[in-house]
């Protein structure tokens, strides 16, 4: 278990390259260099070690910043770019148990949120819980219905299908080396076995079974194997929840429409 | 740990920042996408928002060293 408080970034540069959701790939760069930026200065500020795992793209594309540490872990990495949180996991498999995975577009930006994270003992600490029929029902019915990809051997199958719940994984800090080995194993074997199969639907826009592998299975497998989990924007009202401790998370395409009030925060916490 | 460590010191300033934009060419804003009924990720979140927290407040971490 780590020691001191250690955020890690991970940025794949595949699918960033690939135009996703027809959003003009430097626009998207330009904004991701803002956000990401923001967020490694608040991080540091708050005393906690940041790094970044990547390739040899994104270590050019993010050399200006301040991380304490970059790794080129994904170098090699190779799976369809629909995949994108695959990094993530790459990294993950990398970093110490307790190490924070947090997404380019959220900030930990008050020391209340960093305590919070950092001071929690639970299995699992997670920004949210989200309930999204919109997404993750056609997803659903893409990797079980069409590809058939059968995860029985880790959940019950019959009771997570009819459930929309997730946890929204803008932040997650894993304790239990147990729920690591088994998120990463099924996260694994859903996307290898979609990846291998390339079922007819895979690349249609906005299809991201990802969420499916990532973020659905991470609820269900706590739920159905009994690991704890604390969820720091917790709450009916988990917007001000963030508001109240010090996190915010970039979540939406909205995020790529913010540059000019993105480069104001930077300018001025770098003056 | 594995992977390799491959640099720590860094130009910590904006210009150093929209330097590196220039370099790379980032110009305007292009065409927005289409509207979808894929929230939260493509449109509001739980609640109607489309951002978690308030970005727009660092004032906690701007006076900090």
């Amino acid at each position: 278990m780590l020691a001191k408080s250690r955020i890690y970034h991970s940025f794949w540069s595949k699918p960033m390259l690939q135009q996703r959701f027809g959003r003009p790939v430097k626009q998207q760069l330009e904004s991701t260099l803002l956000f990401t930026h923001i967020g490694v200065i608040a991080a540091k500020r708050l005393g906690i070690e940041i790094v970044l795992h990547t390739d040899d793209y994104g270590a050019k594309l993010f050399a200006h910043i301040p991380y304490d540490e970059v790794y080129l872990t994904l170098n090699g990495h190779d799976i369809d770019a629909q995949f994108w949180a695959s990094g993530k996991m790459v990294a993950f498999e990398h970093e110490p148990l307790g190490s924070c995975h947090l997404d380019l577009d959220a900030w930990v930006k008050g020391a209340m949120c960093r305590d919070i994270v950092f001071g929690g003992t639970k299995d699992l600490i997670v920004q949210s819980q989200e309930d999204a029929s919109a997404v993750y029902e056609p997803n659903k019915r893409f990797v079980f219905d069409q590809a058939h990809v059968d995860i029985s051997a880790f959940l019950d199958v019959r009771h997570a299908r009819s459930s929309n719940e997730a946890y929204n994984c803008g932040l997650v800090r894993i304790n239990n080396q147990q729920l690591k080995d088994i998120w990463l194993e099924l996260y694994w074997k859903i996307t290898h076995e979609l990846n291998r199969k390339q079922t007819p639907g895979l690349h249609d826009k906005y299809r991201i079974p990802d969420l499916i592998a990532e973020q659905w299975a991470l609820f269900h497998l706590c739920r159905q194997h009994g690991f704890s989990v604390e969820c720091i924007c917790d709450g009916f009202n988990h917007n001000q929840r963030a508001r109240d401790i010090g996190y915010a998370h970039l979540i939406s395409e909205r995020k790529y429409e913010v540059d000019d009030e993105l480069r104001d925060i930077l300018r001025r916490l770098t003056a | 740990m594995t992977g390799n460590r491959i640099c720590n010191n860094h130009t910590q300033t904006l210009l150093g920042s929209l330097m590196l934009m220039g370099l790379l060419g980032f110009g305007g804003v292009g065409n927005m996408p289409p509207p979808t009924p894929y929230s939260p990720y493509f449109g509001p979140h739980q609640g109607g928002e489309f951002f978690i927290g308030d970005f727009r407040d660092v004032s906690e971490i701007e006076n900090l060293p």
